[in-house]
């Protein structure tokens, strides 16, 4: 029996044992998305925007552009739904106009989404996609403020 | 005075009456389906922006192709860079009109949209059967529609081509609210 145990023990090779570190790490890397896009994280130090920039922004998919790049975007709630069973706030600036930035929040967040009011000052962190008539970012987080303790 | 005001009553009237014959969806819902004995892919869009002008019967449609949300981050990947080229051609749009459309109809009616839909840099004359619901001037449009991946130029290589639908299934609802400037 300890012999059976023994021969089993060798039989893997460093080869073998570095492939499964690889399928656990790829493993453990897609258990962490919650779809296709990548995870916004709270720590991450990202471009900030107000919404009336943002949506005067031109966004392409250049080297140098933020299109798939996570962004910070500060503005009023106008509203808050949950249309196609997606948590959405929806944010507007200063300026009068009828475009608006749209943040399809991480399912994580509903905690924090339920506790926010229409009218209140925010600032949500999330994938920027681009610009129909309105700026779209997806897997949004609200990042909480930094204590000292 | 009096004119100046009639004038100015008028203008404000004008004003108010074109944009109530408007109304716009910012969420509309997009997803399509692709069934091969290989795999399965399903993807969603939720943030299709859509208008409709109620007196005219036109309606415009309008996405980002890379809002569509994947199972798998390999089938998003393929997607925008192999098959559509998302940083080429970032959106698709519809430009049509509803057939024979009853703005003031209460309640569900069937019409055929007849339009021009762009995707790939490719733009194609086609025909979609939607259910409109009217529920006191609250407008919701949905249907589904079959797509084929050869009439956009989407090329698939041949060793994934098991794997992609030639018949793609596309499923969309959008409701409107009232568009307010």
């Amino acid at each position: 029996m300890q012999r059976s145990l023994n021969t089993y023990q060798l039989s893997f090779t460093p080869k073998q044992i570095i492939a499964l570190i690889v399928i656990f790490v790829f493993l453990g890397l897609n258990s962490c998305s919650e779809n296709s896009d990548k995870i916004v994280r709270e720590s991450l130090d990202v471009e900030q925007f107000n919404v009336d920039q943002i949506i005067e922004g031109d966004f392409t998919f250049d080297e140098d552009n933020l299109i798939e790049n996570v962004v910070l975007v500060e503005g009023v709630i106008q509203d808050i739904n949950n249309l196609n069973n997606r948590s959405t706030i929806i944010l507007k600036g200063k300026k009068d106009t009828d475009r608006l930035v749209i943040c399809d929040m991480q399912k994580n967040q509903k905690l924090t989404t339920n506790s926010l009011n229409l009218g209140d000052e925010i600032s949500v962190k999330g994938i920027l996609k681009g610009t129909l008539n309105d700026v779209i970012l997806l897997n949004c987080i609200i990042p909480q403020p930094k204590t000292n303790e | 005075m009096n004119k100046s005001f009639l004038a100015l009553l008028l203008i404000l009237s004008f004003g108010i009456t074109s944009n109530s014959e408007k109304v716009i969806a910012r969420q509309g819902q997009v997803s399509f389906f692709s069934y091969t004995s290989v795999e399965n892919i399903k993807a969603e869009n939720n943030q299709v922006y859509s208008i409709i002008n109620l007196q005219e019967g036109t309606i415009a449609v309008d996405m980002l192709m890379n809002a569509f949300v994947f199972e798998k981050a390999l089938m998003r990947e393929h997607f925008n860079e192999s098959y559509i080229e998302s940083d080429i051609y970032p959106k698709a749009t519809f430009q049509g009109k509803i057939i024979d459309f009853d703005t003031n109809a209460q309640g569900t009616q069937i019409k055929m949209i007849k339009g021009a839909f762009k995707m790939h840099g490719v733009s194609k004359d086609i025909e979609i059967k939607t259910k409109i619901e009217n529920n006191n001037g609250s407008y919701t449009l949905s249907g589904v529609f079959e797509t084929f991946v050869k009439d956009y130029n989407i090329n698939i290589p041949p060793l994934l081509a098991g794997n992609i639908a030639k018949s793609i299934a596309v499923n969309f609802k959008f409701e409107y609210q009232p568009y307010e400037n």
